[in-house]
C-alpha cells in the first residue's frame, strides 16, 4: 500500500498552528482575509477540504513567512489567493478575528452571514453543503440574510436573475420552502 | 437534506397544499384564506379550493372573527401530531454521516482526498478500485467528497486499467458516476487515456439525464460536459474541481 500524502488531521487547530508560526515569522504588519471552505470550518462547517482561500493576495513577505511556517510546523496547508470571490459591500466592518494576541499577522475571517452570501454567487452544491452544516452548528438570521442581500450585493459581477435565484435556493436549503417565499419577496425588483 | 424534509416533497407534491400544510401545522398560523394565501405566496382561488379541501376532512377547523372566516390546524384531529411533525420538516437539516462513510472518508483521505479534519485510514492495494467506487456512490450525497475525487482518480491512475474497471460489481448508474470522476479526472490532469478507460464502463441502457447529488434542486444545473457526457446533470462547475485538483496534485 502507498500513502499518497501524510497521515496529519488539517483541521481548524492545524490552520491555527500554522498561522501562529506565520506570525512568529513576520517582522511586519501582515494581514490575511480567511474565505471560502476554511471561514467556514471556523463557523462549524464539517465538511471542508484542507486548503485555505484568501480574499486579499499575500505579499512577498507573508509568502516567505508561511514558507517558513510549513517548515517548522510540517503543516502543507496549501494557502492562496482567491481573485474571483465577491463578498458583501461593508464586510470588512464585520470580520471576525479569532487571532487578537498576534504580533504582526492580522487573521480576519468573513463574518458567518457574509460567508454565505459570498457563496451565493456560485452556489455550487459543496457550498450548499457546508452552509447546511454551518446553519445546523450556529443558525443564520433569515432577516439578516435578506438585509445584507437587498443592501450590499448590488455590486456583484453577474446576472442579477441567476444570483437571486441562488439567493433563493440558499434560503429554502437553510429554512425550508414558506422562507423562501418571504425572501422572494422581500427582495423582488432589488438588483443583486 | 433531512429525509424528512424529502418525505413532505415527496408526498404532498402540490406546491399550494404543502405551503399551506406547513403553515397551519408546522407555523401554527391562523388566518383568512387571504391571509394564508399571502403568507404562502399563492393565488386566492387556490388557497381556497385547498382550505376547503381541508375543512371537508378535518384537517382544519374555523371561526368567525365579525366578518372573516378565519382557518387553523384542527388539533383534535387524531393524526394532529402526525402531521405537526411532518409540516415541521420543511425546515431541512442534513443527515449527520454515518460511522461507516466517516470510516470510507478516511480511506479517501489515504488515496489524496484533501478532506479537513478526517483521520487517514489505510488502504491495501487490491482495495483502491472498491473504495474508488464507494467513494463515488458517497459522492453523491456529500459534494464535498465529489469535490475531492478526481485527486483519488489521479493519484490512483496507475493501478486503473481495462479489467480492473471491467470488473467492478456495481449498479449501472454507479459505474457511470465511476466514469464520469475518471474522465473528470483526465481532463483535469491531461491523460486522455483515463477518458478512454471511461468508456469501459458505459452502460448503453442508461440513456436519460439525472441529477447528479441527490438533494440537487431541478434547474440548478451548470454545464460541465463531462457529467453530461456520463448522463449527469451537476450543480459544479469545473473550475471548481479545477481549483482543488491543481492544489493538490503535482503534475
Amino acid at each position: 500500500m502507498t500513502a499518497y500524502r501524510d497521515r496529519r488531521i488539517y483541521g481548524i487547530e492545524d490552520i491555527a498552528t500554522l498561522l501562529r508560526e506565520v506570525d512568529r515569522h513576520l517582522n511586519a504588519p501582515a494581514r490575511i482575509v480567511i474565505i471560502g471552505g476554511a471561514a467556514a470550518a471556523f463557523h462549524g462547517a464539517v465538511s471542508t477540504t484542507t486548503d485555505v482561500d484568501t480574499h486579499n493576495a499575500l505579499s512577498a513577505d507573508l509568502q516567505a513567512a508561511l514558507e517558513q511556517a510549513r517548515f517548522v510546523t510540517g503543516l502543507d496547508i496549501p494557502v492562496s489567493y482567491s481573485a474571483v470571490a465577491d463578498v458583501p459591500y461593508n464586510c470588512e466592518d464585520r470580520f471576525e478575528q479569532p487571532f487578537a494576541d498576534f504580533r504582526c499577522l492580522e487573521v480576519c475571517i468573513l463574518e458567518k452571514h457574509d460567508l454565505a452570501l459570498s457563496k451565493v454567487i456560485r452556489c455550487a452544491e459543496h457550498d450548499l453543503q457546508q452552509l447546511e452544516e454551518v446553519h445546523a452548528s450556529a443558525p443564520f438570521s433569515l432577516d439578516v440574510l435578506v438585509v445584507r442581500f437587498r443592501d450590499e450585493m448590488s455590486h456583484v459581477i453577474g446576472d442579477p436573475g441567476r444570483i437571486r435565484g441562488n439567493f433563493l435556493e440558499l434560503i429554502e436549503r437553510l429554512f425550508g420552502e414558506l422562507k423562501r417565499t418571504e425572501a422572494d419577496r422581500s427582495t423582488r425588483g432589488k438588483p443583486a | 437534506m433531512g429525509y424528512h424534509w424529502e418525505v413532505l416533497q415527496f408526498l404532498v407534491t402540490s406546491k399550494v397544499r404543502r405551503r399551506l400544510l406547513v403553515l397551519l401545522w408546522g407555523e401554527k398560523q391562523a388566518g383568512s384564506v387571504a391571509d394564508l394565501a399571502a403568507l404562502a405566496d399563492v393565488s386566492f382561488s387556490s388557497a381556497h379550493a385547498e382550505l376547503r379541501e381541508m375543512q371537508r376532512l378535518d384537517l382544519v377547523r374555523t371561526e368567525r372573527e365579525g366578518a372573516k372566516e378565519v382557518f387553523s390546524a384542527n388539533p383534535a384531529h387524531p393524526e394532529a401530531d402526525l402531521f405537526s411533525r411532518l409540516a415541521a420538516a420543511d425546515q431541512p437539516t442534513r443527515s449527520p454521516a454515518s460511522a461507516r462513510d466517516e470510516e470510507l472518508k478516511g480511506k479517501l483521505v489515504f488515496l489524496g482526498a484533501p478532506l479537513r479534519g478526517v483521520r487517514s485510514s489505510a488502504v491495501a492495494t487490491s482495495d483502491v478500485v472498491p473504495v474508488l467506487v464507494e467513494g463515488a456512490q458517497l459522492a453523491r450525497r456529500d459534494a464535498v467528497v465529489a469535490r475531492c475525487l478526481p485527486v483519488c482518480f489521479w493519484n490512483q491512475r496507475d493501478q486503473l486499467d481495462g479489467s480492473s474497471l471491467r470488473n467492478i460489481d456495481a449498479a449501472p448508474e454507479t459505474k457511470h458516476v465511476v466514469a464520469f470522476f475518471l474522465e473528470l479526472a483526465g481532463q483535469l490532469g491531461g491523460d486522455r487515456r483515463l477518458v478512454g478507460l471511461a468508456e469501459f464502463m458505459r452502460d448503453n441502457r442508461l440513456t436519460q439525464e439525472r441529477p447528479f447529488f441527490y438533494t440537487m434542486k431541478p434547474g440548478t444545473a451548470r454545464e460541465l460536459p463531462a457529467a453530461k457526457h456520463w448522463g449527469f446533470s451537476i450543480n459544479v462547475e469545473l473550475d471548481s474541481f479545477r481549483s482543488l485538483f491543481d492544489k493538490f496534485v503535482s503534475k
